[in-house]
């Protein structure tokens, strides 16, 4: 046992602890739960940087800690120990899933201060944390479907966090089934990697030393079904549609599972492969295209959302579009890249729209509303009552947006100019096309949230005030978070990413990944002048996305005469796309009620038929044993009473010849002698 | 109820009669008659006697039985009236055996003739009991022993009945404690063996042993009888002939599991069938008897279809003798007919096409079939189950189904491998169905108990598709799913009747928002019913897991579409889970809140084990698939060798 094991134990004795709280209905002072859920962080934290520190002190090649347990089962596959490793890859996701989940956690003991069940809440959190840490450090497959599924449950207990609202649950129970249809493509690539790849091990190791040499047929097939289980769990088409639903959750679980951490899966695991992704061409062109659709499918439906959190939650889908295009691309390197500086960001902008939606709620109970606080245009006027806030949620826009210096610039330039190099020009524009309208569609939210001249802006700085008074603490631990992810946001990007077409060096986490992600991977580097002209394209796009949200939303009325040009060009698809261009309705009729009708028939079917014939059996029986009845009865009885009736009859005959006078019966017996003298001469002779 | 007490004290007389068969008084008289198998190098001796009025000759010593390394000095000799004779047994070792015997070939006329041997030569048997011991033979008949000590009791005594229920089952629990500690899984063959003649004149013996995979349904049976016992504590009608019924029961399936004689196994099937009946036909819900008749004709069905098989079976076993050397011209003896059966597989064709050993496979699978049960025979187990009461829905589904799987691995599988090997894309393709077909099935249900008695006929499917699949994972996987199945159904079942109970309904539509009035009862349905959809870290997975993988390679697209039932189990479970636990309290439905209390300590007691099972289980199967690796793979290697 190695310490990186702690790093699970310590959320999931957390998980523990605040769990049988809950089971037990113990109702200790609030910050108990927060006291556990935080030191379990804290701990996990702790060895996560524990074993980075050690991981950077060992030679560049060899960074790798690797940290045995049980086997499941005697043998191979299932079969292996099963084990923990660290290496740069697992290290990267380990720093991003315990440091920005302590935050999270930091900001949730303030988000969820007046909630009923916070045992519950944090006890799930917690668990969270445990599994996600399991998928991203386990060493083979399994350790990673055990991961997967576990994270796609704690997922299910926070989105439906508040299970009395029944559409809550809904949520939370389409997101599990939708994960589910993914990861019977995971189970399944699995088994033929097994089957025709590995020889039975699915240990990552194995699977990669494996892969680069087996048939290429079953390694893209295994690839591609792969890819449906990583597409399930990452929100990408035709699976994306759970992940609006699942901002149903309270923010903080929409911030850490659904932004930052949990929905990068499906990233994670194809980074994990990449090195056989780079040897199967055509399971990586379906990784691009896929990427790509759903990077510009959802970045379109995000510029229709009319509520703050669904806006995030199509930026969040649009994001992962990107990873996946990374990916696609060769480009594994930049593809978690992306997923880091979006765990940041896209953190970043979750809870600081929890901070607003908080406000926007306060002043609804001020007023005596009861309106959506989710909805952007209940907003509007928060920048004076939340400076802070609106100062953090502009750094996350410029990082998302893609605006120099900041995170997602450097991240996202890295995608683009990849899928140049790799891919051409069609891909590359359809992702330059989601990049500008991902500045305009969060330009729009800012603008919306945070612009000057709103109806409620007095009544919301009013409610800030309140919340100030009745709960200053638990306010400004959520602002600080806020301060803290945009520092992080505004550093992370340089640090980690600076391009090699600036620097002339490869990019720190390049260079840290690539003994993980290029193994064995001969790799032509894009050159530099591409590069360049993919980031100055994707720059200008971002640009004037935002110059075009600015001249429509930043001021209501200056605005409205373009909006107004807008509305009747573009109108008629706004409300599809608001509804994701029909897709939740598509699944709905064309899997969903078929799939009750089938059930129900299948169910009548059994009753009806199967059973019907089972009854008809029965009946059959029963005539058959009516019939034997009536024969026993009728027949078999017949003849013997008829015998009976006979013989009764007969005596009844019979005794009229008992007369009593004995002269007839002397008559009688000399009549007999005569006869049987006759009877013995004509005999005898 | 007199006649149930009838029906039961009736068969018992019979048994013991029926055991109690004399040996004819000859010249031959061999103390002792029956050995202790001496360990390796050690040695047991015996004295032959001439108990007549004329010389005895003694020709010879035989040996009988499989590889245990037996000798015995010859011996001719002949001894006059009242003469004795030592005789020494050595033993060199080798392996431990499921039977052996010496022969004294003598002229006593009162003894059987030696097969193929002179008019002189008949045979006097000594039993070499492997190893004896009576423990599975406490465990079987305890609970028998409790029902007749319940039938004894003066008055309608209740408390008394509970309390010896208690005992007795809680008494299994602890014998199988024993067993499972004096199991060594490493080793092969049959453990824990008991060997004796039962019945002389029809050949059949009184032969017990487990190996790893009985073994682990013993445990099961132990676990799942208990914690039904438990359950059965909250019944107050005719108290006594319950629990003399639940007792009955619990012999006929531990009987079941431990019998190695063919005989032995169908006597016991039977034994089951019964009390089956009447404790579901007169403890049952509304239409008690239309489930109870249709559970009996069905497994009447079976249990005929069976017969037929065990018949012809023993007709075309080969010759051999009983356990204490007594020549027979053929046998129901389990690990014979594995061992020595093989000829099956050349014998003439019935049917055109099909073997004699196909046609008897085919009897024997429909027998297990419709325990298991496999679509389309399956339809008595959803009315079975709804109008059952908890503890026997709970050993229903805990332990009754596993008698399917169990069955066509003890005589299937091991008796008939190659008929097996014919027919394993059939069981594949029959398992593939029941899983789908279960689970869409299961999400049209509106009652609950139905709803959980079709994720049964799915979940057990996994089981047939693995068993088809003829590789290690798939067996294996089947195993596993077979005990963790019966953890899982067994909390379900328990489960639903604890809503029963407050309720009075199972109507899914009628609850609503349950967890925010039962937050403890909440969180082990969730447990339960996230196990049961086979979530990774919780029991049912590895089953579920294994089998997928390892039915991959056999059946590709088959494998694809069984797979799908993962989503459809998601599907249901969660629908399910979601409409009785989740949503708002649905207030109107109910008169008080204060009808539905949390789970009481009773209650918990219950449940606690299996949900330890289901997560220590979940995280760490490696125990349990080691208990039964060897003995699965040694007859998987004879299937997948077609012989």
């Amino acid at each position: 046992m190695s310490f990186v094991w702690l790093a699970i134990l310590f959320p999931l004795v957390g998980a523990a602890l605040n769990g049988a709280l809950a089971v037990a209905g113990a109702k200790p002072p609030r910050w108990v739960h927060h006291a556990i859920a935080l030191a379990a962080m804290a701990g996990a934290a702790t060895v996560a940087i524990a074993a980075a520190v050690v991981l950077v002190q060992a030679p560049h090649e060899a960074r790798r800690l690797v940290a045995p347990a049980w086997a499941l089962l005697p043998g191979p596959g299932l079969r292996e120990p099963l084990a923990l490793v660290v290496d740069p890859l697992s290290a990267t996701l380990f720093l991003v899933i315990t440091v920005v989940g302590a935050l999270i956690h930091v900001y949730a003991t303030g988000y969820m201060a007046a909630d009923r069940a916070p045992a519950r809440f944090f006890a799930a959190l917690n668990l969270f944390v445990a599994a996600m840490l399991l998928l991203v450090l386990g060493s083979s497959l399994v350790t990673l479907f055990f991961g997967w599924e576990g994270v796609g449950l704690c997922s299910w207990l926070l989105i439906g966090f508040w299970y009395e609202e029944p559409a809550n649950a809904r949520a939370a129970m389409k997101a599990f089934v939708v994960n589910r249809i993914g990861d019977l493509g995971l189970l399944l690539g699995m088994a033929l990697l097994a089957w025709r790849v590995t020889g039975g091990a699915l240990s990552f190791d194995a699977v990669v030393a494996t892969g680069l040499h087996a048939d290429g047929g079953a390694l893209t097939a295994a690839l591609v079904l792969l890819v449906v289980g990583a597409a399930g769990k990452s929100a990408q088409l035709p699976l994306s549609i759970w992940l609006p639903d699942a901002m149903a959750g309270p923010t903080p679980v929409s911030a850490l599972i659904h932004a930052a951490t949990m929905v990068t899966a499906g990233v994670y695991l194809l980074a994990r492969l990449g090195p056989l992704y780079a040897r199967a061409p055509q399971a990586m062109l379906v990784v691009a295209i896929l990427g790509a659709a759903t990077a510009l499918w959802a970045a379109l439906a995000a510029t229709a959302q009319s509520d703050l959190k669904r806006v995030l939650a199509y930026s969040t889908i649009s994001q992962l579009g990107f990873m996946f295009l990374g990916a696609g691309a060769g480009a594994s390197e930049a593809a978690l890249f992306h997923v880091v500086t979006h765990a940041l960001f896209k953190a970043l902008l979750f809870l600081a729209a929890g901070v607003v939606i908080h406000a926007v709620h306060e002043a609804d109970h001020h007023a005596g509303e009861h309106g959506d606080p989710q909805a952007l245009a209940r907003m509007g006027g928060l920048a004076a009552a939340l400076p802070w806030t609106r100062r953090a949620y502009l750094v996350g826009c410029w990082a998302i947006a893609g605006m120099p210096w900041a995170a997602g610039f450097f991240s996202k330039d890295a995608i683009l100019g990849a899928t140049l190099a790799r891919h051409g020009w069609p891909l590359f524009l359809v992702a330059t096309g989601a990049a500008g309208l991902t500045s305009l569609y969060m330009f729009r939210s800012y603008y919306l949230v945070f612009r000057a001249r709103a109806p409620r802006a007095a009544l919301a700085a009013h409610a800030v005030e309140a919340l100030d008074k009745k709960d200053g603490a638990a306010m400004r631990r959520m602002v600080g978070v806020l301060v803290v992810l945009a520092g992080a946001v505004l550093v992370a990007g340089p640090l980690l990413g600076l391009p090699e077409a600036l620097t002339g060096r490869a990019p720190v986490l390049e260079h840290w990944l690539a003994p993980v992600t290029s193994a064995g991977v001969e790799r032509a580097a894009a050159p530099h002048a591409l590069e360049l002209v993919a980031m100055g394209l994707s720059l200008a796009a971002a640009v004037a996305g935002w110059a075009l949200a600015r001249a429509l939303w930043a001021d209501e009325a200056r605005g409205a005469a373009l909006r107004e040009t807008l509305a009747s060009a573009f109108g008629r698809f706004e409300a599809p796309a608001r509804d994701g261009f029909g897709l939740d309705a598509l699944a709905a009729r064309a899997v969903v009620a078929p799939y009750r009708r089938l059930s129900s028939l299948v169910a009548g079917f059994d009753r009806g038929v199967v059973d019907g014939i089972v009854a008809l059996v029965a009946m059959l029986a029963r005539g058959a044993a009516w019939l034997s009845g009536a024969i026993d009865r009728y027949v078999v009885d017949g003849a013997v009473n008829g015998v009976a009736r006979l013989v009764v009859a007969g005596g009844r005959r019979l005794r009229r010849a008992q007369t009593g006078r004995v002269n007839t019966y002397v008559l009688v017996v000399v009549l007999g002698v005569l006869l049987l003298g006759v009877l013995t001469t004509l005999g005898a002779r | 109820m007199v006649s149930v007490k009838r029906i039961v004290l009736c068969a018992l007389i019979l048994c013991g009669a029926a055991g109690g068969v004399a040996e004819a008084a000859g010249r031959l008289r061999v103390e002792p008659s029956a050995i202790v198998l001496p360990p390796a190098g050690g040695e047991a001796r015996l004295t032959l006697r001439n108990g007549g009025d004329r010389p005895l000759r003694i020709a010879r010593i035989d040996v009988t039985g499989d590889q245990a390394g037996l000798r015995v000095a010859p011996l001719t000799r002949t001894l006059q009236p009242g003469e004795t004779a030592q005789l020494a047994v050595r033993r060199d070792g080798g392996t431990t055996p499921a039977f052996a015997g010496l022969r004294v070939v003598c002229d006593d006329e009162t003894l059987p003739a030696l097969p193929g041997g002179g008019p002189d030569e008949r045979v006097g048997a000594v039993a070499v009991r492997a190893g004896a011991t009576p423990l599975l033979g406490w465990l079987v008949f305890l609970p028998l022993l409790g029902a007749l000590i319940i039938l004894l009791a003066p008055g309608s005594a209740e408390r008394f009945a509970r309390a010896v229920g208690l005992a007795a089952t809680g008494g299994v629990v602890v014998l199988t404690g024993l067993a499972l500690s004096r199991f060594d899984a490493g080793a092969r063959g049959a453990q824990l063996v008991d060997h004796a003649v039962w019945i002389r004149s029809l050949r059949v013996e009184w032969f017990v042993g487990v190996d790893g995979l009985s073994i682990t349904m013993v445990a099961l049976t132990a676990l799942v009888g208990f914690i039904a016992a438990l359950s059965s504590l909250s019944i107050d009608k005719n108290v006594k002939a319950y629990w003399a019924l639940f007792l009955v029961l619990m012999t006929g399936m531990l009987g079941t599991f431990v019998a190695l004689d063919l005989f032995l196994f169908y006597v016991f099937w039977e034994v089951m069938l019964l009390p089956m009946y009447f404790l579901i036909g007169l403890w049952g819900g509304p239409r008690k008897e239309y489930a109870a008749i249709k559970f009996f004709l069905y497994t009447l069905v079976g249990s005929v279809v069976m017969l037929l098989g065990v018949i012809a079976l023993y007709y075309a076993s080969p010759a051999g003798s009983l356990v204490d050397g007594t020549p027979a011209a053929h046998t129901f003896d389990l690990v014979r007919l594995a061992s020595e059966g093989r000829g099956f597989a050349t014998t003439p064709r019935l049917f055109g096409a099909l073997g004699f050993a196909e046609v008897v496979w085919a009897l024997f699978f429909v027998g297990f079939a419709i325990k298991v049960p496999a679509v389309p025979l399956h339809t008595w187990l959803p009315d079975a189950h709804v109008e059952a009461p908890t503890a026997i829905s709970v050993i229903l589904a805990g332990v009754l189904l596993k008698m399917g799987p169990y069955g066509l691995y003890r005589v299937n599988a091991a008796v008939l491998p190659g008929a097996t090997k014919w027919a394993a894309p059939f069981v594949a393709v029959v398992g593939a169905i029941s899983i789908v077909y279960g689970a869409l099935c299961a999400f049209a249900q509106k009652d609950l108990k139905r709803l959980v008695a079709y994720s049964s006929v799915s979940h057990m499917g996994f089981c047939l598709l693995g068993l088809g699949a003829l590789t290690t994972s798939g067996w294996q996987g089947a195993y596993v799913q077979l005990f963790n199945h019966g953890v899982i159904t067994s909390m379900l079942f328990l489960l639903v009747g604890v809503l029963y109970d407050r309720a009075h309904t199972r109507e899914i539509d009628r609850f609503g928002g349950v967890a925010s009035q039962m937050p403890r009862y909440a969180f082990v349905f969730g447990l339960a019913f996230m196990a049961s959809l086979g979530l990774p870290g919780l029991s049912g997975f590895i089953g579920e897991v294994l089998v997928l993988l390892g039915s991959f390679p056999s059946y590709r697209a088959l494998t694809a579409v069984a797979a799908t039932g993962v989503v459809l189990a998601a599907a249901y479970h969660l629908s399910a889970l979601s409409r009785v636990q989740l949503g708002k309290w649905n207030a109107a439905q109910w008169k008080d809140r204060a009808q539905f209390p949390d789970l009481t300590a009773r209650e918990a007691l219950m449940l606690a084990p299996l949900a330890i099972l289901v997560l220590v289980l979940g995280c760490w199967p490696q125990p349990l698939i080691a208990l039964s690796q060897g003995s699965l793979g040694e007859v998987l290697a004879k299937v997948a060798g077609g012989r």
